[in-house]
């Protein structure tokens, strides 16, 4: 049964690695720069999984979600703008996961824009009311495993191997302008951003207390974190790898959804692209659910309401509402017309700015004896989470001029 | 609940860092400022891309490798949005403009190789205006 439970979890963190955010930077970076920012990938993978881990461990030890040490460690003011940043941050992703899957069904089916936005957002709201938690996030998670496709593409494709390795080496490329550098490097703060989304802690750690973890849950969390996201991530570079090889030689970089499952038709033909397009809607759904509960789940755990997927939709009205409203607000953002890569776009800079503050308090009560005991950080833990704090925290500061400097990526 | 002292403790550190946040946005965005010439420059890029993906998703159409759905809204999508960029430019009738404005008037399954050479063509564009 544990087996069962590990193997069920690791497939669960692959299948719902990647986003819409991932899936467009990862091609886009592949086309534009080769192999060169693989290493950004395999960089910010390390991070989450330390980050995954720690928020993961907190909410077994400690028994506190993200949101509710936020509040007592940052104080009201800072947890306040905290909060309402990382609410417009979730918006906006939610919004662009809605657009996503809408633009996905759309290819598969053929229905107007409008039509599939609305009916995508009544199946996750559908799913959330009717799944209980576990089922939510394996759902998705298992369905979006229809994404390997990308892999087995990459590998049909029969690209540069040993090129594709040196990608994985810290570089930056030679012989790029200025303006060319500046685009390389928003490129690399867009891919920490991405994979390193708030949301995923948030979500993550109340997923924690909703299945109420426990010390014995401890080595689940961390071959989940490691191994979970290590192999989605391999997706995700898989999606950079093609681009490289696929799209960069075409002068393609992607500026839609239904682009990037280009990358599989090309090698595997039509079963291929359906495979593909299953994938992304799955994993894009999931993400879409996830932003709307993480928002759901920060306010709750900031205003003390009750909260949680465990109990019955009305016994926990406040957060009921609170993710109804979620969904309905992303989907007027939606119905506005706004591309969903200009979303993915604002919601990677958010997000990138709001990471400060959401791992600083999770990375101090993760080292605080007083609440974890003999599960604080070790050494190996905390060197890794004051490093990646120290990213993060550049990465916040270049973040908006980065992309007021290179248009979001296209100058 | 987490009792007061961890609050009190680690409060200030935060805001020190909220306030070094600031300041480094501050002079970086200072030091931003986007150059004249290159206006239109993230337009043109993106319009480039956009024909070069409609050339390769009729390539791919005519190899009969994906479902004529998908071909049918991918052209769609790609219409609608370099109707948008050719708007946002700032004079549609430059060189970049009168080379969209040539696609826009294509039929939606032109031929591959038109639509290749439409987007070499913005490409050529593209890299004089990054090398200005």
């Amino acid at each position: 049964m544990k087996l069962l439970e590990l193997t069920l979890g690791i497939m669960t963190a692959v299948g719902g690695f990647v986003d819409l955010s991932e899936l467009v930077f990862a091609a886009q970076a592949g086309s534009r720069f080769g192999y060169a920012l693989i290493w950004v990938f395999a960089f910010s993978t390390i991070g989450i999984m330390v980050f995954g881990e720690m928020s993961g461990r907190v909410a077994a030890i400690a028994k506190q979600p993200v949101f509710n040490l936020m509040r007592h460690r940052l104080g009201l003011t800072l947890g306040l703008i905290t909060l309402v940043a990382s609410l417009i941050s979730n918006l906006i992703t939610c919004a662009a996961e809605i657009g996503g899957a809408a633009l996905i069904l759309q290819l598969l089916t053929g229905a107007p824009y409008i039509v599939v936005a609305i009916a995508s957002t009544i199946v996750l709201a559908g799913s959330i009311w009717i799944l209980p938690f576990k089922w939510i996030e394996r759902t998705y998670g298992l369905l979006g495993l229809f994404m390997i496709v990308f892999a087995v593409a990459l590998v049909a494709g029969d690209p540069p191997w040993p090129r594709l390795a040196h990608g994985l080496v810290p570089q930056v490329p030679a012989g790029l302008s200025g303006k060319e550098l500046l685009a390389y490097g928003y490129f690399a703060v867009a891919i920490v951003s991405a994979v390193m989304f708030p949301y995923e802690t948030y979500f993550y750690s109340s997923g924690g207390i909703e299945e109420k973890w426990g010390p014995k849950d401890l080595a689940i969390n961390r071959l989940t974190t490691i191994v979970g996201f290590a192999l989605g991530s391999l997706l995700a570079i898989a999606i950079l790898a093609n681009g490289a090889n696929l799209f960069g030689p075409l002068h393609v970089d992607p500026q839609m959804p239904g682009t990037v499952a280009l990358q599989v038709a090309l090698p595997l033909g039509r079963t291929g692209l359906l495979l593909a397009l299953l994938g992304m809607l799955f994993a894009i759904s999931g993400a879409g659910v996830e932003t709307c509960l993480s928002n759901a789940y920060s306010l709750a755990q900031f205003f003390g309401w009750e909260w949680g997927r465990y109990k019955k939709p009305w016994q926990a009205p406040r957060f009921t509402l609170a993710w109804l409203a979620v969904f309905a607000l992303a989907l007027a953002i939606v119905m506005t017309g706004i591309e969903p890569i200009e979303l993915v776009n604002y919601a990677v800079l958010f997000s990138i700015l709001v990471l400060p503050f959401t791992y600083l308090p999770l990375l101090l009560l993760a080292g605080d004896r007083t609440y974890m005991g003999d599960h604080a950080n070790g050494r190996l833990s905390r060197v890794f989470g004051w490093t990646y704090y120290v990213v993060i925290v550049v990465a916040a500061v270049a973040a908006l001029p980065l992309f007021l400097l290179t248009s979001g990526g296209q100058a | 609940m987490l009792p007061k002292p961890a609050r009190d403790r680690a409060s200030g550190e935060p805001a020190r860092l909220a306030k070094s946040l600031l300041l480094g946005l501050v002079l970086l965005l200072a030091a931003a400022r986007q150059p004249d010439a290159s206006q239109d420059l993230p337009v043109i890029r993106s319009a480039r891309s956009l024909v070069a993906e409609w050339a390769l998703v009729n390539r791919v159409t005519a190899e009969r490798r994906v479902t004529d759905t998908y071909a049918t809204v991918m052209r769609r999508q790609l219409r609608r949005k370099l109707t948008k960029q050719w708007r946002a430019l700032s004079d549609p009738a430059s060189p970049a403009g009168q080379a969209i404005a040539t696609c826009l008037h294509l039929p939606d399954d032109a031929a591959s190789a038109v639509l290749q050479a439409q987007s070499q063509r913005l490409l050529a564009i593209e890299a004089r205006l990054e090398a200005a």
